[in-house]
């Protein structure tokens, strides 16, 4: 065989090639970000379930493994089909030249003409630069964001992994606790979920402040339902312990404090409870929450021989008879103490008293102060008209005919009326001039029936 | 580096020859004929195929002068039949009449018609009955003539050029199929440019007409034809080129939509015959020794629009065959 046919199978199988490797340079880059997008999410949701770091890195050594065996077998070396050869022709403009050389390099047709043919094609090919007909692409985007995407998931992995590690086992640390940087020592959440404090947060936040969840938001719905089926479980006494730690943002307090805390809340979310404007749902929970908080409270308190409501009151016993004279002389003289919650950043406060004894006997009706003022008559209690004002404004705002408008007797100034216009069926007459008339079916097809019987060349 | 084999420059110079002798005559043609650089083109390949060709066209847009222009140019002997309903077969292929000996005594002598010339001219062929136009099919087929039991070889080159007017239908007698399939092309004559209308005026309203000279005699165009036939084809080419052809049946895998609605029955292998011949051709007039895709498809339409039969419902519809063919090859793959 001439070597004409060597020089023409040779020079097509390069440009294949060159041609496979190019076209497996592109496929790849196209999906190398695919690939580091994947080992991004494993690494993100290993870091959120606590996987190990492995498993994104297995993820990404798939990945890799599976485009390089894809690279390999795209440049591995093989016959050149027609179709490949006729891409490759196309390519070059080569008029179809190649794709004929192709086929008869393969074989000795042993002609003249064929030897011609193979001839001039390999020396036309001779002078092709193949690499200038098919250059790598440069894929400068793909490689920087797979770039990008590989070095998150890298970093997620050594956040993940042991030493570096947010969240471990689903205890929460106080590196993950918003607004907490220092390196206290770990909560005692292990028994709770880790959303469950900020969620129960916000949960008694719009109790407080009236800000009612979208009730068409389905998914908030099912956010909701999951929180207070949490709140129902929650009857561990150390869960509660440390939902009130959680919820008090502190930790490493003393049994005391923390029954303190746990009253606190109790209190809270009784008072988030009774709002009207909350679903009975959510006020059962609620209410079922503050009386377990309640209970586990009062247990630790009589364990630890005092009554947690002089957590508050011993501070102000210490004031004496002169301090409640001094108290009562002028209401303006009692300690306030003005809270906010601590996840609040705006709102309603919550007013109270520090002291029981602040507004005594003098005090004029309607100036009382909230909190623990005591249920003596004329005695104001701010923080109570200040719920009952905001249930009424919401409560107005939340009408509903039927459930708390009665509509029953109203007379409607609006009714639906009969349309002036009317539509009747009579037996009219048929104007025969506006009939149309029947198709003319057979006439369509006149000329194309005597075109076929008197046919034209 | 390749050497070049002895035999590869006899190969460059016929291509070399083939070309040139080629454009000497499209250009001699040329002439006299003014535009219709695609018919000229594809009546000389038919010349060079070995085949006959169909010329369609209103009256006065050049056929006959066209046929005639060719026949002057190729220094071949060239004769005219006129086409009409009453003539008779043996008004074209001859007939046997009476001689008396010069001693006494009568015999039988065979008068040759018109189709003892290299090039005919079946003017109007559709005038005649198909009875006197089926007197030309042994003649085009096998190149030869049987009178009685007596067959005449016809002298090569033989080329039937036989025109139609594709308007006046009355009194016509529409080719049969068998005869349309032995034309190689089908060339439509189509109405002259502005331009073109010009030059035409200007060449035939002075003293003289144009003269053209005999570029190329018969046995040239025999050595042509031979050469022709030696470009190789590579299988895929000619793959492609009998899927063309199968694709024109309804029946058929590749048949597109088109010839599935309105064509009857599609093209002979004598159009796949066509489509490679003129390939090759084609091929040589580009200076090359390999028939490619393009060459095929250039050939497609007057190869195939008058092998396709159409059914009742596209004679109705007034369907092109020229549309099939153009869907034919949007269609059908070239790989």
């Amino acid at each position: 065989m001439p070597d004409s046919y060597t020089l023409v199978r040779d020079a097509v199988a390069g440009a294949d090639r060159i041609r496979r490797a190019r076209d497996a340079s592109r496929r790849l880059w196209r999906a190398a970000p695919a690939v580091a997008g994947a080992a991004l999410i494993a690494a993100a949701v290993s870091r959120w379930r606590g996987w190990s770091a492995l498993v994104p890195l297995a993820v990404l050594a798939l990945g890799v493994a599976a485009l390089s065996a894809h690279g390999l077998v795209s440049r591995r070396r093989h016959d050149v089909s027609d179709a490949a050869a006729a891409g490759i022709d196309s390519a070059a403009g080569l008029g179809g030249e190649l794709r004929s050389a192709s086929w008869f390099s393969g074989r000795d047709t042993g002609t003249d003409w064929a030897d011609f043919h193979l001839q001039r094609a390999a020396a036309r090919l001779g002078a092709i630069d193949w690499t200038q007909l098919y250059p790598v692409g440069r894929a400068r985007f793909s490689r920087i964001v797979t770039g990008l995407l590989v070095v998150g998931a890298v970093a997620l992995m050594v956040v993940a992994s042991p030493g570096g590690s947010g969240v471990r086992g689903g205890a929460l640390t106080p590196a993950a606790t918003p607004g907490n940087t220092s390196s206290a020592p770990v909560l005692r959440t292990d028994m709770l979920p880790l959303a469950l404090p900020k969620d129960l947060e916000e949960l008694l936040r719009e109790a407080e402040t009236g800000v009612a969840p979208p009730a068409a938001d389905a998914a908030a719905a099912v956010q909701l339902q999951q929180l207070l089926a949490q709140l129902a479980a929650l009857q561990d006494p150390k869960a509660l312990k440390a939902l009130a730690e959680a919820m008090a943002l502190s930790s490493g307090l003393s049994a005391a404090q923390i029954a303190q805390k746990m009253q606190a809340l109790a209190d809270r979310t009784k008072r988030a409870a009774d709002l009207s404007m909350n679903r009975p749902e959510v006020r059962a929970a609620l209410e079922e929450l503050s009386q377990e908080l309640a209970k586990t409270a009062a247990a630790e308190q009589s364990k630890n021989g005092e009554d947690p409501s002089d957590a508050t009151a011993s501070k102000d016993s210490s004031q004496g008879e002169s301090g409640k004279a001094e108290a009562g002389k002028d209401s303006e003289d009692a300690s306030l103490q003005f809270t906010k919650d601590a996840g609040t950043g705006s709102g309603i406060g919550v007013l109270m008293t520090s002291s029981d004894a602040a507004p005594s006997g003098d005090v004029l009706p309607g100036v009382g102060l909230g909190g623990a003022s005591g249920d003596r008559p004329g005695g104001g209690k701010m923080a109570q008209l200040e719920q009952a004002l905001r249930h009424e404004t919401v409560d107005a705002s939340v009408d509903t005919a039927g459930e708390n408008v009665v509509t029953a007797g109203t007379r409607r100034k609006t009714e639906h009326g009969n349309a002036a216009v009317t539509f009747t069926r009579g037996a009219g007459t048929v104007e025969r001039g506006r009939a149309s008339a029947a198709p003319a079916v057979p006439e369509a097809r006149r000329t194309g029936v005597q075109t076929y019987f008197v046919r034209k060349q | 580096m390749t050497h070049t084999l002895p035999g590869t420059q006899d190969v460059a110079r016929s291509i070399d020859q083939f070309r040139e002798r080629f454009t000497r005559i499209t250009q001699e043609v040329g002439r006299r004929i003014v535009g219709h650089e695609e018919v000229v083109n594809g009546t000389v390949t038919s010349l060079l195929a070995g085949g006959h060709v169909l010329l369609e066209g209103i009256p006065g847009v050049g056929k006959t002068s066209l046929v005639r222009s060719l026949a002057d140019v190729l220094h071949l002997k060239f004769a005219r039949i006129q086409f009409t309903p009453d003539l008779m077969p043996a008004d074209i292929v001859g007939t046997n009449i009476v001689q008396e000996h010069s001693h006494g005594g009568t015999f039988f002598e065979f008068q040759p018609g018109p189709i003892f010339a290299n090039v005919v001219l079946a003017d109007e062929i559709n005038r005649a009955t198909p009875k006197t136009q089926s007197a030309l099919l042994e003649a085009m087929q096998d190149v030869s003539v049987s009178v009685g039991t007596t067959t005449y070889r016809l002298e090569q080159p033989f080329l039937v050029l036989a025109t139609q007017n594709p308007i006046e239908m009355e009194g016509t007698y529409p080719l049969p199929e068998a005869q349309l399939d032995r034309f190689f092309f089908k060339l439509k004559v189509k109405y002259p440019s502005e331009e073109a209308m010009h030059q035409i005026v200007e060449r035939t309203t002075r003293d003289a007409d144009p003269v053209v000279t005999r570029v190329v005699d018969g046995p040239e165009i025999l050595e042509m034809r031979q050469v022709a036939r030696s470009v190789p084809i590579a299988r895929p080419v000619q793959a492609y080129a009998i899927r063309m052809t199968l694709a024109s049946h309804p029946a058929s895998p590749y048949a597109t939509p088109l010839v599935k609605r309105y064509v009857r029955y599609g093209a002979s292998p004598r159009a796949a015959q066509a489509l490679v011949l003129a390939g090759k051709i084609s091929a040589l007039n580009r200076g090359q020794a390999f028939v490619s895709i393009d060459d095929i498809r250039g050939a497609a339409l007057p190869a195939l629009r008058h092998r396709i039969l159409l059914n009742f419902e596209g004679e109705a519809d007034e369907v092109n065959t020229d549309t099939i063919v153009d869907e034919l090859l949007a269609s059908v793959a070239t790989e």
